[in-house]
């Protein structure tokens, strides 16, 4: 599927509908996790960085456009883009997310945004040290010291562990700043899920 | 005349007979309740989400479509006065709290609740208006549907991420208790 057609079906309004039909935000976020149109977008982002910039110009497109609407006419597409950058580039999608904040009228993706930020946090606050992620630098390897705490992403629960287990990252999305705020030799991490 | 409270109002608090709050979504101060829906999107939610279930929907009738946000818990435990989130880990302990105990199927009646099950969440709340005494398959729900409008419906007659009835209650005191 084309990134085009992707946006049109995350924007249409039987999407929307779906969604509005939920009670609770965790689940919409499952939904949003077996959605077909977010997986495939997530693919094209994750295989084309370029596309999450994309992603992002599309939240602040639909962003002006509701500005004399109802917030629940693009809040379920919005709140679909947040997603798919969270997943792709979770630093990118913590700065949309405090701009989805300041939009006064939207729910679920407030209630995501919400998540994303206190998630987020969670992640910077862990451990000794405070780090930050970004979408392109280079990816973690290892990291040399104690990181505590189980993240809950919107898919999966993430276990870091220490020095030692196999390296991998999540989905290719988790990276730290380096090397301003690392110690000597370069700090690593292992994730495994 | 509109009855929404004045901008950015904060959700009023709802208690449970037991006196303890009922919990309400954090982002109640980010969103201006005033500006988020209208009732022409809302009856076009319902009309889309009754329209997906196919052809049962002739039987569905829905009551009403209402701009203020309340959503199938609200409607039970909030008398449509609120938004709250269906979390799997409270809605039991709400529903106990306020004087409700399970049952089976046979012991329906109009006025107890269904709780909706998809895989290990619960996804929805509704009503009992009408059992059929001969087929205890055969019931009616008043519910909520979300943001869409509220929705009479035969009990499997739902949005498929609904998932299936599990659990019955109801608040009705048992015969010979105390």
């Amino acid at each position: 599927m084309e990134l085009h057609d992707n946006f049109e079906e995350i924007e249409s309004p039987d999407f929307r509908a779906r969604y509005m039909i939920f009670s609770g935000f965790k689940l919409v976020r499952n939904a949003l996790s077996r959605e077909k149109a977010i997986a495939s977008l997530i693919n094209e982002a994750r295989l084309n960085p370029s596309y999450i910039d994309n992603i992002g110009k599309r939240i602040l497109f639909l962003s002006a456009e509701n500005k004399d609407r109802p917030g629940a006419s693009f809040d379920v597409a919005i709140a679909a883009y947040l997603y798919c950058l969270y997943q792709t580039d979770q630093y990118f999608a913590k700065r949309m997310s405090e701009y989805v904040l300041q939009m006064g009228k939207l729910w679920w993706s407030v209630d995501l945004a919400l998540f994303i930020k206190k998630n987020m946090e969670l992640f910077a606050d862990s451990g000794n040290w405070q780090f930050e992620f970004y979408g392109h630098p280079t990816p973690i390897h290892n990291l040399n010291w104690r990181l505590r705490g189980q993240p809950e992403t919107l898919n999966d629960t993430v276990q870091f562990t220490i020095n030692g287990a196999e390296q991998c990252n999540i989905s290719g999305q988790l990276y730290v700043n380096s090397p301003q705020k690392t110690r000597s030799p370069a700090p690593s991490v292992s994730l495994t899920y | 005349m509109s009855v929404l409270p004045s901008a950015y109002p904060e959700q009023k608090p709802i208690y449970l007979r037991s006196g303890d709050p009922i919990e309400l979504p954090e982002h109640s101060r980010y969103v201006n309740l005033r500006e988020y829906l209208v009732t022409h999107t809302v009856a076009e939610n319902t009309r889309i989400a009754c329209e997906a279930l196919g052809p049962k929907r002739s039987d569905i009738e829905i009551r009403s479509v209402s701009e203020y946000p309340y959503n199938c818990v609200g409607m039970v435990l909030g008398n449509r006065r609120a938004w709250i989130d269906l979390d799997t880990e409270e809605i039991e302990t709400y529903l106990t709290n306020d004087g409700y105990r399970k049952i089976s199927k046979n012991e329906l009646s109009v006025g107890d609740l269904f709780l909706y099950k998809q895989g290990e969440e619960f996804t929805h709340i509704g009503v009992v208006i009408s059992v059929d005494i001969q087929n205890v398959n055969n019931v009616w729900i008043l519910s909520k549907w979300g943001f869409a409008g509220e929705v009479l419906h035969h009990v499997l007659d739902v949005p498929k991420a609904y998932g299936r009835v599990s659990i019955y209650w109801t608040e009705r005191v048992q015969h010979g208790a105390a």
